[in-house]
């Protein structure tokens, strides 16, 4: 290969244009880096509750919890398999909440919970305030991702939930290592019943087997029951489906995008390798001169092609640090409610981003540098 | 030759990297007017929305249901002109589960009246009203579902456990961009009759149409005030209100659109700046040679100016010809047949494409300034000493 200084000292010599080549390969591996960071927040939030014990049941074919319904004789049907650790039924609604910062309204799930449903969820921490003393339906916990996002969503804040009585007030606050739950707000699954007119009817049951592996059996006893038509499904994979129909809205957008952002930075650096070779035939007719192989030019101009790239992917990586754990709210389009979810940098996210730029430097700057490759040692000399 | 005719020339004489510029400039168009059709698309739902209906829910969520009898009470309220209900139904196509479309039960007798948009031949609405299984649909719907008017439609519940059997009573055309284009009605009392007890004689939400003279602020005060004593109470809003908060569900996404589009201008900024500086510096001679022989300054950055704008407006063209081909002829009826819940309309307004043009060539512009001003500082003696760097 033909020196490294050389190169080097040549990207310096043309400062601006090197600059500008590698700001445009930099706003790619931004964008690209950022989608990503966006879909491996949204399965970090999926899977970080990832429990191989814990199943839902759901009315069938109901798809999520918001349009499933049934009655509770068959809910204490299913509790009572012998599979069955634990059990808790609970109705979920949306509520309308007002943003706090008066940009409209958006929606939250409000999980009508039991005794059983802290229990159920051992990632899930009371971090201010307190747990709701039994029996007093008025006391609300709410997700941390809620706090400050909508009106009333603080300790000692109140929600108003249109059952005509006194307003419910938040006395605590909780963390679920980062899943859906945090987007939630929890009740008296009474109070919930209530105010949703579903008296005696619940939405879903959370369950805790004994054993992973019970799940075939639970999943056949739950199936027996023809009248009820429920049907049991590893919360796994009910979050698993939830996200595919999330990620997948996400990356097709942003495939799309990122397609015509790397395009259109592979052609920026092609440009600008191109008019810097089109300027250095004398330097490079010099350089065959000088005895350098055709191969030794062309993987020169090759690096020169990967060291704007790697610049770029530098500040771009450097650009989407700045956006990791930042809060991101997207609909869950199966409950109609937001779900907020942290941005995650990862070592794959910046391996990714690398991947992209020395991708589109290379394959930018190899015609270029082919080209290069080609000019004869009599350039040298020629004026 | 003109000034004009001479920055083409210019163009011309680098005829691959010209032609590169023109393409990479093209991408980046072609993607920004990709994230604001995005955008657009995600809002057709608002300007589609009539202006006279009022949407009246629980108030608590719009997941909850109110009595059957509110109905009547709404249609008493002075200003109301007509009043039509209608509950979630959201089958799915048991041969294609994935394919999510909107589907509700609604009052045949009246709904027709409240959504005027709704275009029914007269004869498939008789048939809707005579058959309790009938349900319309709109044509485009239709024709993705593979059914015709007499045909037998079987859809799975997702609300309403079950498989559902019903007959395609017709089919219906509205305007472009209603919300309604491709939504599938069915017959509210063939579900309510339908269900078991404990799920009867519930509306999802009802619609109005006021009065051309009544205003639509008092109006929905009057029907929430009507109902403000009850266990359950009511929201009503109009409308256009209803889509905008269900389009702002999406509103980080839609930033994070925003964000993507004001870097693809950048991206623009750069590709066009850089290419544009090159040249200038490889004229350098040139352009001292002109202003010997008396071509004033702003001739010059005139010259420059012509070039990025040529640059641009090549660019901008092929790349609105690319996204005209790529959404209007591709992608768009794609993502209309598959995804109508979100996109019922997913076409380039004009309004974006023009935004798109201005925006193209307001960057070439702006990309040109600093080259430009290179240019009119430059003096004759140091830019013809100058050797090539």
């Amino acid at each position: 290969m033909t020196p490294v200084t050389y190169h080097l000292r040549s990207l310096l010599v043309r400062a601006p244009t090197s600059v500008a080549a590698a700001v445009g390969v930099g706003l790619v591996v931004f964008v690209c880096a950022a989608v990503l960071m966006l879909l491996g927040g949204l399965r970090h939030a999926l899977t970080v509750a990832d429990d191989p014990r814990r199943a839902v049941v759901l009315r069938e074919g109901s798809e999520a919890e918001l349009t499933s319904q049934f009655e509770a004789g068959h809910a204490s049907r299913v509790a009572a398999a012998p599979e069955v650790e634990a059990a808790q039924a609970e109705v979920v609604v949306t509520m309308t909440l007002a943003r706090a910062d008066g940009g409209g309204a958006a929606n939250a799930v409000l999980r009508g919970v039991g005794p059983a449903s802290l229990a159920l969820r051992p990632e899930l921490r009371v971090i201010a305030g307190r747990r709701p003393t039994p029996g007093a339906a008025h006391e609300l916990l709410v997700g941390r991702a809620l706090l400050g996002r909508y009106h009333g969503m603080h300790l000692g804040g109140t929600l108003d939930l249109g059952d005509g009585s006194s307003p419910a007030q938040v006395v605590g606050v909780f963390a679920a290592a980062g899943s859906p739950t945090e987007s939630e707000i929890w009740a008296d699954l009474g109070l919930v019943q209530t105010v949703a007119g579903r008296r005696g009817l619940y939405s879903s049951m959370l369950v805790r087997l004994r054993h992973a592996d019970d799940f075939a059996r639970l999943a056949a006893w739950v199936a027996e029951d023809r009248d009820a038509g429920l049907v049991a499904e590893r919360e796994r994979d009910y979050l698993d489906r939830q996200g595919d129909r999330l990620a997948g809205f996400l990356l097709g957008i942003g495939a799309l995008l990122g397609v015509c952002f790397w395009l259109a930075a592979a052609i920026g650096v092609t440009v600008t390798m191109h008019a810097q070779i089109a300027r250095r035939r004398r330097e490079i007719g010099v350089l065959r001169a000088l005895g350098f192989t055709r191969a030794s030019v062309l993987t020169g101009f090759l690096f020169e092609a990967s060291i704007i790239s790697v610049a770029g992917a530098a500040l771009g990586v450097g650009g989407a640090a700045l956006l990791a754990d930042a809060r991101f709210s997207l609909v869950n389009v199966t409950n109609w409610s937001q779900l907020i979810f942290e941005l995650r940098l990862s070592a794959g996210v910046v391996g990714a981003a690398l991947g992209i730029a020395l991708v589109s430097g290379l394959l930018g700057g190899l015609v270029p540098a082919l080209r290069a490759a080609s000019i004869p040692p009599a350039h040298a000399v020629k004026r | 030759m003109t000034l004009a005719s001479l920055a083409v020339r210019n163009l011309a004489r680098h005829k691959v990297r010209s032609g590169l510029t023109v393409l990479a400039f093209a991408v980046a168009v072609l993607a920004f007017v990709l994230a604001r059709t995005v955008v657009a698309a995600w809002h057709a739902g608002e300007d589609g929305a009539a202006v006279d209906h009022l949407a009246t829910r629980n108030r608590v969520s719009f997941t909850l249901v109110l009595p059957r009898g509110y109905i009547d009470t709404v249609r008493a309220v002075p200003g109301v002109r007509a009043a039509t209900f209608a509950n979630w139904f959201q089958g799915r196509d048991p041969r294609d589960p994935r394919h999510v479309f909107t589907s509700l039960a609604v009052d045949a007798a009246t709904y027709l009246d409240v959504f005027t948009e709704i275009q029914l031949p007269a004869a498939a609405r008789a048939r809707w009203l005579a058959d309790k299984q009938g349900v319309i649909l709109g044509a485009e719907l239709a024709t993705r579902l593979g059914v015709t008017d007499g045909d037998t439609l079987v859809l799975n519940g997702t609300i309403y456990p079950g498989e559902w059997r019903f007959r395609v009573a017709g089919r219906f055309t509205t305007d472009e961009r209603a919300p309604s284009r491709r939504h599938l009605l069915l017959r509210w009392d063939y579900l309510n009759d339908s269900l078991p007890a404990w799920r009867r004689e519930r509306l999802g939400w009802i619609v109005s149409r006021v009065d051309a003279t009544a205003s639509t602020a008092a109006v929905s005060e009057a029907i929430d005030l009507a109902f403000a004593s009850n266990d359950v109470r009511t929201l009503t809003m109009s409308e256009r209100a209803v889509q905008q908060s269900f389009r702002g569900m999406l509103a980080a996404l839609l930033a994070a659109l925003d964000a993507a589009s004001a870097a693809l201008l950048a991206i623009m900024a750069l590709i066009l700046g850089n290419a544009i500086a090159m040249g200038v510096r490889e004229r350098t001679a040139e352009y001292a040679v002109l202003t010997a022989i008396g071509f004033r300054r702003r001739h010059l950055a005139g010259l420059v100016l012509g070039e990025a704008l040529a640059t641009a407006a090549a660019g901008a063209g092929l790349g609105l010809a690319l996204s005209y081909l790529l959404v209007d002829r591709a992608l768009g009826g794609w993502i209309e047949d598959n995804f109508s819940g979100f996109f019922p309309w997913f076409h380039t307004p004009p309004s974006v494409m023009l935004a798109a043009l201005g925006l193209a060539l307001a960057v070439g512009a702006g990309a040109a300034l600093v080259p430009a001003a290179r240019v009119g500082r430059l003096a004759v003696a140091d830019a013809l000493r100058r050797v090539d760097e």
